[in-house]
C-alpha cells in the first residue's frame, strides 16, 4: 500500500479511506465587475488571493501553477492539412455512463467531439459494457476518422468531461478547449495533449460545421455557478427534423446554462429544435432554466409533429443507483413544460426516471447508419434515435 | 583485457548509494505522509434524491508543490508530472460540507477553489454523510484490469 509519493511507474493504488480533518481556502473565483472571471479571488469576505509562503520565503497564490498555458511546444502538423470536414448531418449523444460525451457527425462519418467524458471510479458501473476499460468486453470510442480530422472541443475542465481523453489516448487528436483553471490531474492530462488551442472569444466564432460559444455567466452570479459557465458551448446546424428541408439549431452547453450563452443567440435562440439537457439533467443554479421551445419554427413544421427535441446524458447503476441524482425530475418537468417534450437518454431511452432497460447513444437528427469501419467500437449504434 | 565477469561495486561505492538514497526518505511513505495538501475543489454537485453531497477534490502533496512549483522557472522543457491524487467523499451533509470548508453559503462551494486541507487515514464509514470521509485513490486507478 505504501508508496513514495511522486514516485512514476507504480501500480495505481487505492489508498482507502481518509477524513478531511481541516480545510483552509486558499482561492476562489470571483465574477468581476464587467464579467470576467478572477478564477484565484480570495476567499470571502477578503479582497484578494491568500498567497501563501513557502520555505524559501516566494509568495504565490498555488492554484496559477496549474494554470492551462498555450504550449511553448509547437504541436508537429502535417505537411499538407486534411480538407475542412463538411456540414454535420446529426448529433450523437454518447452513451459514457455518468459523464459527457457528444459526437458531431457527417452521414457516415465522425467529424467531432464535443466532450470526451468518462465516469469516476465511483460510479464506474454506469459505463455501457463496450465502455469498461480493462474488461475484456471493452470496445472504446472512435478513435480517428476516415479523412484523419477527427478532432475534439472540451466544454470545460470537469472529470466526467474529458477523462475519456485519458483513457482512450485521445491526446493526439486536435483540441479545442476552455481557458479554464485545472487541478493537478486535470494538468497532467493538458501537458499530455500534443495539440492543443486554448479558445478565450471571440463570444461567437463560427466556423464550418459548427459556431462556438463562449459562455458567460450572467452578472451576480455567485462562485459556485462560475466553472460550468465560463466554458465552450456549440450551436450546430443540422436537419431536425431530418425531414425538414429547412435546417434548425442544436444547442450543446455542457454545464453551462442557456443563460450563459452570448447575444445575440440568447435570449432569442431562434431556430431552436435540438438541446442536450443541461449538466445531465441537474437543476442546480438554474440549470433547467430552458429557452423557449422552437422559436421562430419555420412554419414547414407543424408543431404538433415537431415537438423540441432533448437529449440527456447520465448514468444509473445496475441496482438504479442514479449517480448525484441526474436527471433532477424537476429538471425534467421542466424542459417537459417548456415545450422539450421529445426526450430520450443514454441510461434510459425514453423511459427517463423510469428504467434503465432502453440504455444506448442518442443520434439527433439523420439515422444513416455509420460506415462499417467504426464497428467494433462502442459508438458505432444509436438505439436512440431523435429524428 | 577486461575481465568476462563484471566487478562488483565496492562498499565504498554502496555506502555512497545508500548514503544518497537515504536522502530521499523524508519524501517516502504513503502519499501525504505531511497528512497536508493542497486541493482543487474539481466536483461539487447536491444530490436532490439523497440531499446529500458529492465532492471530488485533485490533491497534491503539499511538500511537492512547495519544493516543485515554488519559484517562477523558465520552462525549457515539458513540465514535471504532478503527483495527484483524487479524493472523492460521495456522502456529506451541507451543514459538515460548510463547516469543513470554513464557508456558509453553498454560493461559495466553489469548483475551481484551492484549500490547503489535511487528510488523515481514517477508520470511518465512507457512507456516513456526517463525517467528510472519502476515498483516496491514483486517478489511475481506473486504468487497471477490471473485473
Amino acid at each position: 500500500m505504501a508508496r513514495p509519493d511522486g514516485i512514476e511507474g507504480g501500480t495505481p493504488q487505492d489508498f482507502g479511506t481518509y477524513e478531511l480533518t481541516a480545510a483552509r481556502m486558499l482561492s476562489m473565483p470571483r465574477l468581476l465587475p464587467g464579467g470576467k472571471v478572477d478564477w484565484f479571488g480570495g476567499p470571502p469576505g477578503e479582497p484578494a488571493a491568500i498567497e501563501t509562503v513557502n520555505q524559501t520565503g516566494t509568495k504565490r497564490a498555488r492554484g496559477d501553477a496549474f494554470m492551462p498555458q498555450a504550449k511553448k511546444f509547437k504541436p508537429v502538423v502535417p505537411a499538407s492539412l486534411p480538407p475542412p470536414a463538411p456540414p454535420i448531418s446529426s448529433v450523437g449523444v454518447m452513451d459514457v455512463g455518468m459523464g459527457g460525451c457528444n459526437l458531431l457527425i457527417n452521414q457516415d462519418q465522425p467529424v467531432t467531439y464535443y466532450d470526451v467524458g468518462y465516469p469516476l471510479p465511483f460510479f464506474r458501473a454506469s459505463l455501457p459494457p463496450g465502455m469498461r476499460f480493462g474488461t475484456p468486453g471493452y470496445q472504446g470510442p472512435i478513435l480517428e476518422n476516415a479523412a484523419g480530422n477527427l478532432e475534439v472541443v472540451l466544454s470545460h475542465w470537469d472529470f466526467d468531461h474529458w477523462r475519456l481523453g485519458h483513457i482512450a489516448n485521445l491526446v493526439n487528436l486536435p483540441w479545442t478547449v476552455a481557458t479554464q483553471p485545472v487541478g493537478p490531474v486535470a494538468a497532467n492530462f493538458f501537458n499530455s495533449l500534443a495539440n492543443v488551442q486554448l479558445f478565450a472569444g471571440p463570444a461567437i466564432a463560427p466556423g464550418p460545421n459548427y459556431t462556438i460559444c463562449l459562455c458567460a455567466p450572467p452578472p451576480g452570479s455567485p462562485a459556485a455557478m462560475l466553472l460550468n459557465n465560463t466554458g465552450i458551448a456549440l450551436q450546430i446546424t443540422t436537419r431536425l427534423p431530418s425531414t425538414d428541408l429547412n435546417p434548425h439549431e442544436v444547442l450543446l452547453t455542457g454545464d453551462a446554462n442557456f443563460a450563459s450563452l452570448p447575444a445575440p443567440l440568447n435570449p432569442a435562440f431562434p431556430n431552436l429544435a435540438g438541446i442536450a439537457a443541461v449538466h445531465h439533467g441537474s437543476n442546480a443554479h438554474g440549470a433547467a432554466g430552458v429557452p423557449p421551445p422552437l422559436l421562430p419554427v419555420p412554419s414547414a413544421v407543424p408543431a404538433p409533429a415537431a415537438p423540441g427535441s432533448a437529449a440527456y446524458s447520465y448514468g444509473v447503476h445496475p441496482n438504479g443507483y442514479h449517480p448525484y441524482g441526474f436527471p433532477v425530475p424537476a429538471a425534467v418537468a421542466a424542459y417537459t413544460a417548456r415545450g422539450w417534450i421529445n426526450q430520450r437518454s443514454t441510461a434510459e431511452g425514453p423511459n427517463i426516471n423510469v428504467n434503465a432497460a432502453n440504455r444506448g447513444s442518442v443520434r439527433m437528427g439523420d439515422q444513416t447508419a455509420l460506415n462499417a469501419a467504426y464497428a467494433g467500437t462502442a459508438f458505432h449504434n444509436f438505439p436512440n434515435a431523435l429524428n | 583485457m577486461p575481465s568476462a565477469t563484471p566487478e562488483p561495486p565496492s562498499d565504498a561505492a554502496r555506502q555512497l548509494f545508500k548514503s544518497t538514497r537515504a536522502q530521499g526518505a523524508q519524501f517516502g511513505g504513503p502519499p501525504g505522509q505531511s497528512g497536508e495538501f493542497y486541493a482543487f475543489l474539481s466536483k461539487a454537485d447536491f444530490d436532490d434524491r439523497t440531499q446529500l453531497w458529492d465532492v471530488l477534490l485533485e490533491v497534491v502533496d503539499q511538500r511537492w508543490l512547495d519544493n516543485v512549483l515554488s519559484q517562477p522557472v523558465e520552462v525549457s522543457a515539458p513540465p514535471p508530472r504532478v503527483p495527484g491524487l483524487l479524493f472523492h467523499a460521495p456522502k456529506l451533509t451541507q451543514q459538515v460540507l460548510l463547516k469543513t470548508l470554513g464557508v456558509t453559503t453553498t454560493d461559495d462551494v466553489a469548483e475551481g477553489s484551492w484549500y490547503l486541507v489535511t487528510l488523515t487515514k481514517s477508520s470511518g464509514d465512507i457512507d456516513d454523510p456526517e463525517l467528510f470521509t472519502g476515498d483516496l485513490f491514483d486517478p489511475d486507478i481506473d486504468m487497471l484490469p477490471a473485473e
